[in-house]
């Protein structure tokens, strides 16, 4: 299965190019284009159970739709819904990627999904949620975000820490804790910082450069509250 | 020598953005570190550092001091298996205690994740039982004149489209004639015709009472619509529609209502804002207990006013006898049969009614 990632930024769209045979799951919605013959159905990923977590606790959509190329290869583009960047992470040997709900746009090959439960800290105060999807197996999935996406590799030993908000995925090697972003509670509220999630290395975090909450109370301001 | 099994495991390194996949062997005193038959690493049993990490806290880490390089293994499970091959060093002592740090922090995870499941349990259980309390303080905070301005509220809708009909006067006389038996009460009542086909009558919160065309037809005699209304003005005595009102605005307006800082336009804005639910008011539904009540006290209001109190038990037969006949289903909106379709135990309840009354 190839890919490709177009127009980069924040009108990122994947494209995936099917063979015979071969499958894409995405989310509810995610398509933009395809082969007029790729077939497309939705399916609750991992059963209905699991369909049933993901939906409740992790806060994606209930059905997922599954692309097939059953009538002879074809492509799709896939693309989510707020503007924003996607990438595709690639997972192997035992790997594993935990996914901030509401930011998994596809799997593809042998990819497993299930909910994770968070510390109730980290649920509260990390932006990331109470559930976090878990992804592990043999493959790529693309996530998505609000604004453009980076990757952050953090060696063995050092920390590095992360607004709240602006969490996207991180690996499972790597853990976090809910910690003051400034050096007292009184610094870090008036820094506007407030708390962040502290990382330890080795591992990978993958962040979005802006925060879409923190953008919908910016748009606000502008908002008339009352007419006339 | 006993050298171990390869372990798999993930190999990070400082200046390698990159894991690897590779596999760690224990020799009698060191770590061997390998990828594609190649030596990475060795890093002896006395220098290495065992910790446990990861999201779950529960993969286990070995590494340098310095953490210029470690390598990750998936779950704690492989802390035995280590510990087979190094029992008697120093790696073997830190082993051994992280065994028991994996078997403390999965045992809290048990008892963390059993008592916030068990709080929330407890939470709904006791918000479950307590919710009817809870709208039963709601209303009775709400003094008998705001729901008579939400009646007013309400009445006005109907009053733009009540044309000048004999149905109309119909309605009235009979609500009037009901409300001369009732006698004192703090509401404003107001009866209103509505030209739908559907058998319907409801009553709004504060004494706005309405009655449908079809009703009217189906129930031929004033006896029967009595009955209706006086079962009707039953539900606004005893402040049913309010409660149900209540009910369907939700947690957020009894905790107005109830803690509101007792501020009348408060209370007076949240009840406003079920007004605006005015359309689905209609639909309000009832217990058991709330209708055999509104029965009883139509039952009571219909005798003293003078009209024959079996009418509300013929039109119930008339009712059913229709429902059987033609098939049709009677709305569940018809207030007068909410939640319960109409049972041989409620027409007997009404008769017995109707018989300790008439002894009297």
């Amino acid at each position: 299965m190839e890919y490709q990632l177009l127009h980069e930024g924040s009108n990122a769209v994947l494209k995936v190019c099917l063979q015979p045979g071969e499958h894409i799951k995405a989310e509810s919605g995610a398509m933009v284009a395809k082969t007029g013959h790729l077939v497309i159905e939705g399916k609750m990923w991992g059963g209905a159970m699991n369909a049933l977590k993901r939906s409740v606790l992790g806060g994606e959509t209930f059905f997922f739709q599954e692309v097939s190329a059953t009538e002879g290869a074809g492509e799709v583009l896939l693309a989510p819904s707020p503007p924003g960047d996607v990438k595709v992470i690639h997972i192997s040997g035992g790997q594993d990627y935990f996914v901030k709900s509401g930011c998994m746009l596809a799997a593809m090959d042998q990819i497993e999904m299930d909910t994770k439960a968070q510390k109730l800290t980290s649920g509260l105060f990390s932006g990331a949620g109470l559930f976090v999807l878990h992804l592990k197996g043999n493959g790529g999935f693309a996530v998505s975000a609000f604004g453009a996406i980076m990757e952050i590799d953090i060696p063995p030993g050092e920390k590095y820490m992360v607004d709240n908000g602006h969490l996207v995925a991180w690996s499972g090697d790597t853990s976090y804790e809910i910690v003051k972003a400034g050096k007292n509670w009184v610094s870090s509220f008036t820094s506007g910082e407030g708390l962040g999630c502290m990382f330890t290395g080795p591992g990978r975090v993958y962040i979005q450069t802006r925060n879409p909450e923190a953008f919908g109370a910016w748009v606000r301001r502008f908002v008339p509250t009352t007419s006339g | 020598m006993l050298v171990s099994e390869g372990f798999s495991a993930r190999y990070y390194e400082k200046g390698q953005p990159q894991s690897r996949d590779v596999e760690v062997q224990f020799a009698s005193s060191k770590v061997v570190v390998c990828h594609a038959g190649e030596c990475l690493q060795e890093l002896d049993y006395s220098r290495a550092l065992i910790s446990l990490t990861g999201q779950d806290g529960l993969r286990v880490k070995i590494e340098p001091p310095g953490s210029a390089w470690a390598v990750i293994f998936n779950d704690e499970t492989i802390l035995p298996k280590l510990l087979a091959f190094t029992r008697s060093s120093a790696l073997g002592k830190q082993i051994e205690e992280l065994i028991a740090r994996a078997e403390k922090r999965k045992g809290h995870d048990r008892r963390y994740w059993t008592t916030v499941i068990g709080t929330i349990s407890v939470f709904c259980l006791v918000f479950y039982f307590s919710f009817a309390l809870m709208v039963d303080m709601a209303v009775s905070r709400v003094d008998p004149e705001f729901e008579s301005k939400i009646g007013d509220f309400l009445a006005k809708l109907h009053e733009a489209e009540n044309k000048e009909v004999p149905q109309k006067e119909r309605v009235e006389r009979i609500g009037k004639r009901l409300l001369t038996a009732l006698g004192k009460t703090p509401y404003r009542f107001r009866f209103f015709y509505d030209d739908s086909e559907e058998i319907n009558a409801f009553a709004y919160p504060g004494g706005v009472v309405v009655v449908n065309e079809g009703l009217l037809k189906t129930a031929e005699s004033d006896d029967e619509v009595a009955g209706v209304v006086g079962h009707e003005i039953g539900h606004v005595i005893h402040r049913d529609t309010l409660k149900a009102a209540v009910r369907n605005m939700g947690v957020g307006a009894i905790f107005m209502i109830l803690f509101g800082g007792a501020g009348d336009d408060k209370r007076v804005l949240a009840l406003l804002n079920m007004a605006k639910l005015g359309e689905s008011l209609e639909g309000l539904r009832f217990g058991r207990d709330q209708e055999a009540k509104a029965d009883t006290f139509g039952v009571d209001l219909t005798i003293k006013a003078g009209y024959d109190p079996h009418g509300l038990v013929k039109f119930f037969q008339k009712l059913d006898s229709k429902t059987e006949k033609e098939h049709t289903k009677i709305p569940d909106a018809l207030s007068i049969l909410s939640t319960h379709p109409m049972t041989k135990d409620r027409i007997a309840a009404i008769n017995a009614e109707i018989e300790r009354v008439q002894k009297k």
